[in-house]
């Protein structure tokens, strides 16, 4: 990716006062935009979604002064634009590349042999990490990757009903249990 | 939009307008990440478990796995779904970090000013009941998991075969010869046991198991033989820690010992 911005004092009011005059309504608008942004580089596949946000931000915030903005330019398109481009960078380095084929990520669940070394460690990793969450939580994932194909669907039906929280709920809080276990596994994995 | 478009874009099957539609969209949070979560774990699970298409599978290959990220999810939801269904919930170690059961106590007494002499008592009186109650719930704990673990039919091997998480030690522990031994951290989450008979047993019936382990009898339960030549069990890893395995099968005042080390 291209050198990072630096972002100037004089740059972010600028892009405060280009979202809104009134300075709580601009904040608001900046943090509906931020997080916008986030999501986009998360469905995008890319790790750091958040300073890849910050970045976008950067940029838009620099190049205000010399864009044309007299045509009701919508936030949204103006960053999307931003986003994009970084987006590509992003794809270019060399280290956010699918570079090698992994025989073990393309074996299909149902047929799968003994478990490779690396993933016998996984698994060690992932039963400590379960075991590091609360009891709740650890029966919560267990329980939403279990069964298969239609039965998933059920259980996952019963689950957010038992748990008398909306299916989007459940989503949103499995996202951050799967987050938590990851960069947990992730830590474990290199210690070993 | 509906569950297949969002399908179609992550796939990369949607035109080049539509895809810029949505991620307009979502940069304008008029798409809720609650939205697009499952769709994409639900790409993810379908893949896994062959659901695709060819197209489907291509696509996937070419456009989803473009990023290391995007790997590392699918990696994640493989190793989550395979964890899951092999093992559930039984194979969670037992302890679990809930808020501490003396932080309200030391409220309590804190707020009341009981005296020291009063509080040592307590303290000490609630540490041994709770020191019961733990002990009592992790033996439970191990029971069930044993109980269901042997309930199921052990007389197909070949069902087994496949199972990565389960590790399989064949009938080399007979008294009178070397002790054989087995690495803690080899241990996949349930072990096999295969615990050969003498030629002499003639029973094909139940035997009755008893695991010892540092000569400390930890589990007795009844566990039938497979053809007279075998007894096999499913032991889980929980209770396979360090130490000196002993496991006693009984019939009929015929007694015939294994023995094992944990290392």
């Amino acid at each position: 990716m291209k050198k990072q911005i630096r972002l100037r004092q004089e740059n972010f009011d600028d892009l405060l006062r280009w979202f809104s005059a009134d300075r709580e309504e601009s904040g608001s608008k900046y943090e509906e935009i931020r997080n916008g942004l986030v999501q986009f580089f998360y469905f995008k596949g890319c790790a750091g979604a958040e300073d890849l946000a910050d970045e976008t931000i950067n940029r838009v915030a620099a190049k205000l002064s010399v864009l044309d903005l007299s045509k009701n330019t919508k936030p949204a398109h103006l960053f999307y634009g931003f986003a994009s481009k970084i987006f590509l960078e992003y794809l270019s380095d060399s280290k956010n590349k699918e570079i090698e084929f992994n025989a073990d990520l393309h074996a299909p669940l149902l047929n799968e042999g003994r478990a490779a070394e690396n993933e016998r460690k996984n698994h060690e990793c992932l039963n400590k990490c379960l075991a590091k969450l609360a009891l709740e939580d650890r029966n919560l994932i267990v329980e939403f990757y279990g069964g298969e194909k239609s039965e998933k669907i059920e259980r996952r039906k019963k689950l957010a009903a038992t748990m008398k929280i909306r299916s989007d709920t459940l989503n949103i809080k499995i996202y951050r249990l799967r987050n938590t276990l990851r960069k947990c596994i992730e830590k474990c994995a290199a210690e070993k | 939009m509906e569950k297949k478009d969002y399908k179609k874009y992550f796939l990369g099957l949607m035109s080049a307008e539509d895809a810029e539609m949505l991620e307009l969209q979502i940069i304008s949070k008029e798409i809720a990440p609650a939205e697009l979560l499952p769709a994409e774990n639900e790409l993810i699970e379908d893949y896994l478990e062959g659901n695709f298409t060819d197209e489907e599978v291509k696509a996937f290959n070419a456009n989803f796995l473009i990023t290391g990220e995007r790997r590392e999810r699918v990696k994640f939801v493989k190793l989550m779904t395979s964890y899951s269904r092999n093992e559930k919930k039984s194979a969670a170690p037992v302890e679990n970090n809930k808020p501490s059961f003396f932080e309200p106590l030391k409220l309590f007494l804190a707020a009341r000013r009981i005296t020291l002499a009063f509080t040592s008592i307590l303290l000490i009186l609630t540490l041994g009941v709770a020191w019961q109650f733990l002990f009592k719930t992790n033996k439970n704990n191990v029971e069930t998991e044993l109980a269901a673990l042997n309930k199921q039919d052990l007389s197909n091997l070949d069902k087994f075969k496949n199972d990565k998480n389960l590790s399989l030690v064949s009938g080399s522990l007979r008294s009178g010869g070397n002790v054989s031994s087995l690495s803690e951290n080899d241990l996949t989450a349930a072990v096999l046991l295969r615990l050969a008979l003498p030629n002499s047993a003639v029973s094909n019936d139940d035997f009755t198991v008893i695991i010892s382990k540092d000569e400390r009898v930890l589990k007795t339960f009844v566990q039938p033989s497979i053809g007279n030549q075998e007894v096999r069990l499913l032991v889980p890893k929980s209770i396979l820690k360090k130490g000196s395995y002993q496991i006693s099968l009984e019939k009929n005042g015929e007694k015939y010992n294994y023995f094992f080390l944990v290392i």
